[in-house]
């Protein structure tokens, strides 16, 4: 069953193909040490240079295909997190990056949630701390897999949360 | 049967329903047939004018051989006031649809409507008038019964102030007004109209202009040209919303018809110079107007600042059309009259229009602070269509009315090539550029007039409460659907222009503006082109693009409903949301020169022992340059000139009983020589 990507160029076939050459990529660090946001940083350098594949990245969770979460998930981030993913059109896949976000640090207390899953629904898991640049390209492989699986699936519509008012009422 | 017959029964109507206003309007039956009159009146206007335009002008009648203070009464339509009763009609009938909603029944609400009806009678007069007497009298008719119909609230201070600048500006005004008739009378030795028009080239250059210029700044005064123009934004917040959209919808407009009365009809001065001095002050009145309507936060104001612009643009083209004709450009000079008078339907239209919106969000919410309203389009939605559509018109958006008349006083401006002389070219293109600036910030500026109120999350809980229930939609409705004509019926409207422009100019445009298939060529073939009907429905057809995408795609994909996007805060509130003020802050900024303005920031701390930060408070006022250092000034050299002739009068009655037998005693000694 897998269709994952493997080499750079069944990769950047795929972003051509299904996302019309860009796919965007919205990094949410929900309680980093930010050691794995220099190591995302990184990619964008031209040793790895993850633009050549297709990928880049945004601000906006409106323009995102994939969210790049950092960070044990602090509860103080918790509504951010789940308006950015919410606010993210289909087809969407989450990519949990580094021991924290991998539950491996921070056990659940009362202020962090211990790991990405507890609140987002995780497609692909990335280990390491950090999880070097080699390791990230190789996740954003598997996601970019798994996000075609959906579109084919058009399983992508639901939203994770039913619609909250929120202010205007 | 002429059109001033139609013309008579309105007047007729509106002398009824003014009658009916003060007798009856204390019931709600009352009220309601006090409007119905009034909107009789103005359907009959409306034809009546309507008919003038194809009709050309009629002979000056003295019905019944009847006078006024003197003179005789002397009435005639003519095509060029054709288009401007046209108008007063249309607005007379929206009003007359939105005023039974929007008034208590009340004898306030009667004398009111008396004052409103005398003076729409007395507008008539004006654009009826076919003699100088009759036009004089219907003038100050006007400016007195408008002044009654500011006055609604006569207990409020600032509802008197409001009231007391239009009537001290009326009558400078009407003096000027009075002094250029005078002139042209006492040159041409007529008193008539047709008759002054048919002798003014017989009379010496240096008086034309005299009287020119006099008439220039006279209606100047109701037109609302700056430094003429403080009346406009006192007076409108104050007036009831229907009496604000009477005066900006078509008092304001009678200026202009005065000014194109006589740049056109009357007294079209020879020489470049009168024309340049028109476009000049129409230019700066415009840029100055949009500036000061994007530091208001009241709608009224915001709106009159905004007539301001709009009479600035119209009296720019005018200005721009008598250069042409005195370098002989005949055609330019009957187009951009035609482009100009275009501008005043459409403005007075879509003006009118959100005057009544500004009425009903008032009614609803209790206020006209934009920064206290916002998500009015939920809670209002036919108010908001409606007000969307003036907002289009007036902002000069295409496909709708304002975007026409804009784009032929462009085009108009733009062939300043063809003027002769290369500094004459080069200043109306100046103007085009001035009036260009102004354009792009009117946009920006009614983005802000309809976004902060209707848009947004509502910011206070009276805007939060409105509610559509018995607010007026008919009567805005009305004009929108004018707003809408206007604009997909430009070719018939410039034809019927183009008509009433050659019983003036003597220039026939009608084949060369008009060349079929809905096509409008602005005066010379090798210039440009356009059709305002087909760039309507091929918008409309752009528009409807996405929606059929939207439908085809429907069976096959699920639509889903999330929040706006906030940046992920915990709780987006309606004050973290841009406020009319932010909005315009870069402008402010920019312009910082014009509005001088007065900044204080108090902050807690300051009085805190403990210094604690606590709120700061922060207020920023536009200070109002021409009424501290033109207005203030002048008032006070009166006073100075009053306190030198104060002596005189004592008080002391034997004084003044020396001052008789002083006059008796000169009179006689005069008499003896």
């Amino acid at each position: 069953m897998t269709t994952e990507p493997v080499t750079a160029e069944e990769l950047r076939e795929t972003i051509a193909r299904q996302f019309g050459r860009s796919l965007h990529i919205r990094t949410l660090d929900t309680g980093s040490c930010a050691v794995c946001e220099q190591e995302i940083r990184l990619l964008a350098a031209p040793h790895y240079d993850l633009h050549r594949l297709g990928f880049f990245f945004t601000p906006a969770p409106r323009h995102a295909d994939l969210l790049l979460v950092t960070g044990p998930m602090i509860r103080a981030f918790e509504v951010a997190a789940r308006k950015t993913y919410d606010a993210m059109p289909g087809p969407r896949v989450v990519v949990a990056t580094g021991a924290c976000a991998l539950g491996g640090v921070y056990p659940e207390d009362p202020f962090t949630n211990g790991n990405a899953g507890a609140v987002l629904p995780v497609d692909v898991w990335i280990p390491g701390c950090p999880p070097s640049p080699l390791a990230l390209l190789h996740g954003l492989g598997v996601a970019v897999g798994r996000l075609a699986e959906k579109v084919r699936d058009r399983s992508f519509i639901a939203p994770l949360y039913p619609e909250r008012a929120v202010g205007d009422s | 049967m002429t059109p001033l017959d139609l013309l008579y029964a309105a007047g007729a109507a509106w002398l009824a329903a003014a009658l009916a206003g003060l007798l009856l309007a204390r019931t709600p039956a009352g009220l309601r047939a006090c409007c119905a009159l009034s909107a009789l009146g103005g359907a009959a206007a409306a034809a009546g004018g309507g008919w003038s335009l194809l009709y050309g002008d009629t002979a000056v009648v003295s019905p019944g051989g009847a006078t006024v203070t003197g003179g005789p009464l002397q009435l005639q339509a003519t095509s060029l006031a054709g288009v401007f009763t046209a108008l007063l009609g249309v607005v007379a009938v929206a009003i007359a649809c939105f005023a039974p909603r929007y008034h208590e029944p009340s004898p306030g609400t009667g004398w009111y409507l008396a004052a409103y009806n005398v003076a729409l009678l007395a507008c008539l007069g004006v654009l009826a008038a076919g003699g100088m007497v009759t036009f004089l009298v219907a003038w100050e008719t006007m400016s007195l019964a408008c002044y009654l119909l500011i006055l609604r609230h006569p207990r409020s201070g600032e509802s008197a102030r409001g009231a007391f600048w239009f009537l001290a500006l009326s009558e400078a005004g009407f003096l000027l007004v009075v002094a250029a008739f005078v002139i042209l009378s006492a040159k041409t030795g007529a008193t008539s109209l047709p008759a002054i028009a048919a002798r003014a080239a017989s009379v010496p250059g240096g008086w034309r202009a005299a009287a020119y210029l006099l008439a220039l700044f006279g209606f100047g005064f109701k037109a609302g040209l700056v430094p003429l123009h403080v009346w406009l934004p006192e007076a409108h917040p104050v007036a009831p919303a229907d009496g604000s959209a009477f005066l900006s919808g078509v008092v304001v407009k009678l200026g202009i018809y005065g000014i194109a009365l006589f740049a056109f009809r009357l007294d079209p001065p020879t020489g470049t110079w009168p024309g340049l001095v028109t476009m000049g002050g129409g230019a700066v009145t415009a840029a100055i107007g949009i500036l000061y309507a994007m530091a208001e936060r009241d709608i009224k104001r915001f709106l009159a600042y905004s007539t301001i612009e709009n009479a600035g643009i119209i009296v720019t083209a005018f200005g721009a059309a008598m250069i042409f004709h005195a370098s002989g450009q005949q055609a330019l000079w009957t187009f951009l009259l035609i482009a100009g008078i275009y501008h005043v339907a459409n403005h007075g239209c879509s003006k009118a229009l959100l005057f009544l919106e500004a009425g009903v969000t008032e009614h609803a919410t209790g206020t006209r602070d934009m920064d206290r309203l916002g998500g009015l389009i939920r809670r209002l939605p036919r108010s908001a269509v409606i007000a969307f559509t003036g907002t289009l018109g007036i902002a000069a958006l295409p496909p709708l009315n304002g975007f026409v008349s804009e784009w032929l006083i462009f085009q108009g401006l733009f062939q300043g090539f063809r003027a002769g002389s290369h500094l004459t070219g080069i200043l109306i293109v100046l103007a085009a550029a001035t009036l260009g600036l102004t354009g792009g910030l009117a946009v920006y500026a009614f983005v802000r007039g309809f976004g902060i109120p209707y848009l947004g999350m509502p910011r206070t809980r009276q805007a939060a409460a409105a509610s559509e229930a018995g607010q007026p939609v008919i009567g805005p409705g009305l004009l929108a659907v004018a707003c809408v004509a206007l604009a997909v019926g430009a070719p018939v409207m410039l034809a019927a222009l183009s008509r009433a422009a050659r019983t003036v100019t003597g220039v026939s445009l009608g084949p060369l503006l008009l060349p079929g298939k809905l096509t409008v060529i602005p005066a010379h073939a090798d210039f440009s082109a356009f059709s305002p009907t087909y760039l309507a429905v091929f918008l409309v057809c752009a528009l409807a693009v996405p929606v059929l995408i939207y439908l085809a795609g429907r069976p096959r994909a699920r639509s889903v409903t999330v929040p706006v996007w906030d940046g992920g805060i915990v709780s987006f509130r309606p004050r973290m949301q841009y406020s009319a003020m932010t909005f315009s802050a870069p402008t402010r900024v920019t312009f910082d020169a014009l509005y001088r303005p007065a900044v204080s920031v108090t902050r807690q701390a300051d009085h805190d022992p403990a210094g604690r930060s606590g709120p700061v408070h922060y207020e920023a006022q536009v200070t109002p340059v021409f009424q501290r250092y033109l207005y203030r000034p002048a008032v006070r050299a009166l006073e100075w000139l009053a306190d030198l002739v104060r002596p005189v009068q004592s008080g002391d009655v034997n004084l003044y009983l020396l001052y008789v037998f002083a006059v008796i005693l000169l009179a006689y000694l005069l008499g003896a020589v």
